[in-house]
């Protein structure tokens, strides 16, 4: 079985908070996997911890067999882990075609003398309209990304994290704020990209989405894991029922 | 022209030199600086004391004020690397602080006396006159227009962009912080060596006095004044904010005060500043031009 993604005994302390205890799983190449549990459970946290923005209090991640402790998040995505965000952070006052290009440096411009070269060659353009046209933005490439609506945005982050030639990608609540059928062309979106080959770890709390998308899901609660398994086993799964509902005698 | 003509056109050179150099690390980069006459007078100091101490000619004096300041302001910008907004601007206005108390208290750089007698360059075995020395400022300037050009043309210039909109989205793009924001801070800093060196030679005295805190808030009044984040912006900030006051010669000491006034007004209605993107005059120009098109 090919691993893409291995999460070891993963801890996380802020402070006297426990975000995260002694987590482990995994993720197979080429799936798309659900990540839900209630708010607090520290999801974003694990998404935090893989992109490398702190790092963990204990425990390996590794990805493609490489581990990450210690790697900064410029270098994760360099490795090709891109991410979106559930509050969206598109770069505002760039235009969509410039905020997919500066994503594109990585591969485009990796060296000193290539990235102060000219930046708009015939590749590049190429290259971004590309995934521009893959996420339905191709038409709106010289607004500001500031005065796109939210699904929109929420499409930019997405292109952003394919311009990093991403083997894995990250969402964080990718339906969220988003209307019925923004919704269904998420899914479709996120689909398509993964029959390309990308595997997808999603945060969400919308389940006829979780449901839909996810091939595998991974429940949190509290920090810790509890349950996993294929999304019709997690719907049925008692604890998981009792963690967004609460057990019968806190009622 | 006059004499004076010249030496007001010197002037606006060197600062338009400053605030394009500001711009870069300020507007292109989103790093608020507060400290920015300090690598002004890093480069004025290192032309100025290559020149006097060691006898060294100006050609030599330039290039050796824009590595000085250039590598000064990489070591200087470490510590702003943990810092963001607020704390980097009192970072950088400490930065500023404590150059300035070096120069004034450390006998090395003559103390309060400040270096005197700086040569004016010489040119074609002669002394260079003034006129020919603002042709030399009038390349220096296109030399900074050049490279700024040059650097919002290019990747990099996409990257410090990407940062000042927003760090942490940078960052996750494979944006390495560190490294674009040193980048930065070594051009800045290095543009504004260029600036020192050519200030050094022209005046012949520099003391620490020229290159404190209010030094610096006025090369960021010009940037901002101008517009901050574009190129013509700091130019214009800086032309009017040179002869303006020369042609109201009683307002002259009231200079700073001036311009802090017109700061606060410019921050609460027109934060692009005059031809900032999207200011009131930038709009209206696009308007008439859009017009007359079709």
């Amino acid at each position: 079985m090919d691993r893409l993604l291995d999460i070891e005994n993963v801890s996380k302390q802020f402070g006297g908070l426990k975000a995260l205890d002694n987590v482990s799983f995994f993720m197979k190449k080429g799936e798309i996997l659900g990540l839900i549990g209630p708010n607090g459970a520290g999801k974003t946290t694990l998404f935090n911890l893989i992109t490398g923005t702190y790092p963990v209090t204990s425990g390996t991640i590794r990805y493609n067999g490489k581990n990450l402790s210690g790697k900064g998040p410029s270098r994760v995505a360099a490795m090709g882990i891109g991410r979106t965000f559930q509050i969206v952070r598109p770069f505002a006052g760039l235009t969509v075609m410039e905020n997919v290009i500066v994503a594109l440096g990585v591969t485009n411009y990796p060296r000193f003398f290539a990235s102060i070269s000219r930046y708009r060659t015939r590749e590049t353009l190429t290259e971004a309209r590309e995934i521009l046209e893959k996420t339905g933005l191709a038409d709106l490439a010289e607004q500001k990304a500031e005065n796109l609506p939210l699904g929109f945005k929420k499409r930019l982050e997405i292109a952003r994290a394919l311009a990093l030639h991403p083997d894995l990608i990250l969402l964080d609540e990718p339906a969220g704020g988003l209307r019925e059928e923004e919704m269904t062309q998420l899914v479709a979106l996120t689909r398509a990209l993964n029959s390309e080959g990308m595997s997808v770890l999603v945060i969400e709390h919308n389940m006829s989405v979780v449901m839909r998308l996810c091939q595998r899901i991974v429940v949190l609660d509290h920090g810790t894991l509890i349950a996993e398994g294929s999304p019709e086993a997690i719907q049925e799964n008692p604890k998981v029922i009792e963690a967004y509902l609460g057990s019968e005698e806190d009622v | 022209m006059s004499g004076y003509v010249i030496t007001v056109a010197i002037t606006i050179g060197i600062y338009i030199i400053l605030a394009i150099s500001l711009n870069i690390i300020t507007g292109y980069a989103g790093q608020i600086s507060l400290g920015h006459a300090a690598f002004f007078g890093i480069g004025a100091y290192a032309s100025g004391m290559l020149a006097t101490r060691l006898g060294a000619p100006f050609w030599i004096c330039l290039p050796f004020a824009v590595v000085v300041t250039g590598v000064v302001g990489a070591i200087l910008g470490i510590p702003c690397l943990r810092v963001k907004e607020d704390f980097l601007a009192i970072t950088t206005m400490g930065i500023n602080f404590v150059v300035q108390a070096v120069f004034l208290y450390v006998p090395f750089f003559g103390g309060a006396l400040g270096i005197s007698n700086i040569p004016a360059p010489s040119f074609a075995g002669a002394e260079m006159s003034k006129p020919v020395y603002l042709i030399m400022v009038c390349f220096a300037v296109l030399l900074a227009i050049f490279v700024d050009g040059w650097l919002t043309r290019s990747w990099t210039g996409l990257a410090l962009a990407s940062i000042r909109e927003d760090e942490t989205a940078a960052e996750m793009s494979g944006v390495n912080l560190t490294r674009f924001k040193v980048i930065a801070f070594i051009l800045g800093s290095a543009m504004a060596g260029l600036a020192g060196s050519l200030y050094a030679h022209f005046m012949s005295f520099i003391g620490a006095a020229d290159f404190g805190f209010p030094e610096s808030i006025v090369i960021l009044s010009m940037v901002v004044f101008g517009g901050i984040g574009t190129l013509r912006g700091p130019i214009i900030g800086a032309i009017i904010l040179i002869v303006a006051p020369e042609f109201f010669r009683p307002i002259l000491d009231y200079r700073t005060l001036l311009y802090g006034v017109m700061l606060v007004v410019l921050m609460r209605f027109q934060p692009q500043g005059l031809l900032g993107i999207d200011s009131f005059i930038t709009r209206n120009i696009k308007k008439i031009t859009v017009r007359g098109a079709s």
